[in-house]
């Protein structure tokens, strides 16, 4: 709990004020004084352990605590009263809608009771970042920064980008330009926003960014520096509520649009009767029927497109007859969540619709 | 006679119906300055080797009557010349221009300006710095030629036209819409010689879509832009001479020296990575500041910023952000010509 006693040692915490006020002055994006910012720990390769420092793929992810990892960036001090706690230490794949809900309610718990944090990290495994990231873009209620980061190469992996990705999440959430914006992706110097930054590589650093739509900033060696606001409603200006929830509604993704595709993936997930909603990754045409079958049994559609780049336009047409509800610009693992948080408040196609052009 | 009478009615009442839509929708002015948009080609598969500005804004309105059930347009033709024929003085005149229409007209929804692609987006980031309305200014142009096959013009300028009568593209700035994308004159670009996906924005990626279904924005620039800029084209004094100097191996040091000796009031590097340069061009930029010229430094290399470190303040330069150089250049231009102090065009730097 090192972090913890210099927060309460009046003396340590003015020795690294002084020596805060030494650092070169040309840092605009350094808060003054200093923000406190809370990181919530969920594992990931941010906190993966190999047996050797050049394996990048192998290793474990989770083996590391948040405690730990801060102690190999002690330089996060210097720009933030840094608090934490660890959520869960998994790898993100093993995310599920009640670490969504845990963590978002957390998170808004906290705002709450104590109003002195600044801005959060959440530390996360990269395969599902963005989901968390959206989720929590959707439905918690606060103007204050929720930077998600994680890394690409393990924390003990030669050339690790865990440790600076954590070091410029803390300086982003500490930021105070960086409030309003909605939930961030923090990783590779490049601030995403949390509805379109997307994983685009396996194993690259530089996966993460925002297709056409691009970066909102940078963390840059300097100062954090944004060029862009988004403009799709996000966190403060939200409609959503999930405090008192304990469970989200299933929406599975059917992937379609392969040459021969058919709809026994679909109507096995509509027979099986688990689900409230359904994104097709896909508008292949031959599902026409199993949609209505779908639509019947109250199942909630949402076409998007797995192209990873444009918009699914919307037909009003379809709506009205078949409840068909099209995505906007969200790739289907977006569209899932956005399902899932929309399905907590309405069935209504057309209210869905209003909510899929709106967030 | 009965039916001529209710077909007679029937008219009426859709050409009044036809006049009333007509009167709801909005007025859009589309200014044309030439450009590949209004060229004429031999062929239709002549898509290279053609002759600007051959076409009249008005003719290439006539051509595309679709556009009067989204706008009530206007089009007047400010002058018909290729995008490299076009000065300061024709960008201030076109400032002027708009200025004056938007403060004597509020009932104009937006403009738009044709014009040719190649300094496009040097045209679209002096009307983002000095105009003075929120109204949207949407530049657009095309790729091929307007007589080729497949030209993508008519599209563009339908789209611009759409885009600029949008109340919610108010208050965005300049912006250059082609290819049915809206990219911020900040930062959009031309990346392709003949490509119609040639206006990209780097890192920071588009301000939204035209779409079949219209138009969509996800995306505000957040850099001081039109009617908050400090900027105004009629407060210019004598047009400052701004040169951009690229960096490479072994670059030398006199070009540099030359240009001060021609009396040049500034200098942009095109550096390599982060603002670097030669060591010959090092010394020279050492001397052209001290002899009172104000030099910034970009960066050839397309995205990320120049970040100053020692040795820009040792030379006594100023960093360009993530400006490329030739934008560098007009904001200097901009700023010179409006007589800012070196430490006031600092802050330009970090600001526009």
């Amino acid at each position: 709990m090192k972090n913890m006693f210099l927060r309460k040692l009046p003396a340590l915490s003015g020795a690294a004020l002084i020596l805060l006020s030494l650092l070169p002055a040309t840092s605009e994006g350094m808060p003054n004084p200093k923000s406190r910012v809370h990181i919530l720990g969920t594992g990931g390769t941010i906190s993966g352990v190999a047996p050797e420092r050049i394996m990048m793929s192998g290793y474990r992810s989770g083996s590391l605590t948040l405690e730990e990892m801060l102690a190999g960036v002690p330089e996060v001090e210097e720009i933030a009263d840094v608090t934490h706690e660890q959520v869960i230490n998994v790898g993100s794949g093993r995310i599920t809608d009640q670490e969504l809900l845990a963590l978002g309610t957390r998170i808004i718990t906290l705002i709450r009771e104590e109003p002195e944090i600044d801005g959060f990290v959440v530390t996360h495994g990269t395969g599902t970042l963005e989901e968390t990231a959206y989720f929590l873009n959707l439905t918690v209620r606060t103007d204050k920064p929720i930077v998600v980061v994680g890394a690409m190469r393990p924390y003990s992996g030669v050339s690790s980008d865990a440790h600076l990705n954590l070091y410029n999440a803390v300086r982003v959430a500490a930021a105070p330009e960086s409030r309003g914006r909605g939930a961030l992706i923090v990783l590779n110097d490049e601030i995403n926003s949390a509805r379109e930054g997307t994983k685009t590589d396996t194993y690259r650093v530089h996966t993460f960014n925002s297709r056409e739509y691009g970066l909102l900033g940078y963390a840059d060696p300097d100062r954090v520096v944004f060029y862009r606001e988004t403009l799709r409603r996000h966190t403060y200006q939200s409609e959503f509520e999930i405090e008192g929830l304990t469970e989200l509604p299933s929406v599975s993704i059917v992937a379609g649009g392969y040459q021969m595709a058919d709809a026994t993936p679909f109507e096995a997930v509509v027979d099986a009767g688990k689900v409230e909603g359904i994104v097709l990754a896909s508008s292949a045409g031959v599902f026409n029927s199993a949609r209505e079958e779908a639509h019947a049994a109250g199942v909630a559609i949402v076409l998007s497109d797995r192209k990873g780049g444009g918009r699914v336009l919307l037909n009003e047409e379809r709506l009205a007859e078949t409840g068909v509800v099209t995505a906007d610009s969200l790739r289907p693992q977006k569209a899932r969540i956005l399902l899932k948080v929309a399905l907590t408040k309405t069935r209504d196609p057309a209210e869905l619709q209003r909510i899929f052009n709106t967030y | 006679m009965k039916a001529t009478m209710k077909s007679g009615l029937i008219l009426m009442v859709s050409v009044l119906f036809a006049l009333s839509v007509q009167a709801e929708l909005p007025r859009v002015v589309v200014l044309g300055t030439g450009g590949t948009i209004q060229s004429k080609g031999d062929t239709r598969m002549t898509r290279h080797d053609y002759r600007s500005g051959r076409y009249d804004i008005a003719e290439l309105i006539d051509a595309l009557p679709e556009v009067h059930s989204i706008a009530r347009v206007e089009a007047t033709q400010f002058t018909n010349v290729g995008s490299p024929n076009l000065t300061m003085s024709d960008w201030i005149g076109l400032a002027t221009r708009i200025d004056e229409m938007a403060a004597n007209d509020p009932g104009i929804a937006g403009f738009v300006v044709t014009h040719g692609t190649n300094t496009m987006e040097e045209t679209a980031y002096f009307l983002h710095l000095v105009l003075k309305t929120d109204r949207p200014v949407v530049l657009v142009g095309a790729q091929r030629p307007a007589t080729s096959i497949s030209g993508d013009g008519p599209l563009n300028l339908y789209n611009a036209i759409l885009l600029a009568g949008r109340p919610e593209a108010r208050g965005l700035g300049v912006m250059i819409a082609m290819n049915q994308q809206i990219g911020s004159a900040r930062e959009v670009t031309k990346s392709s010689t003949y490509k119609v996906q040639a206006f990209q924005s780097g890192d920071l990626g588009q301000l939204g879509v035209i779409d079949p279904d219209g138009v969509q924005l996800f995306r505000k620039p957040t850099r001081r832009h039109t009617f908050l800029s400090e900027f105004h084209a009629g407060d210019f004094g004598d047009i400052p001479r701004v040169e951009v100097v690229d960096a490479y191996i072994e670059a030398p040091g006199d070009i540099i020296d030359y240009l001060v000796s021609e009396g040049v009031h500034g200098i942009v590097i095109a550096g390599h990575g982060g603002g670097g340069m030669s060591p010959a061009q090092t010394e020279a930029v050492t001397r052209a500041v001290e002899q009172g010229t104000v030099v910034v430094v970009a960066s050839r290399t397309g995205t990320g910023r120049v970040i100053e470190t020692s040795r820009h303040r040792e030379m006594g330069v100023i960093t360009g952000d993530n400006l490329l150089p030739h934008k560098a250049r007009i904001l200097l231009q901009v700023a010179l010509a409006s007589g800012r102090t070196k430490a006031a065009i600092h802050r330009a730097f970090e600001t526009y």
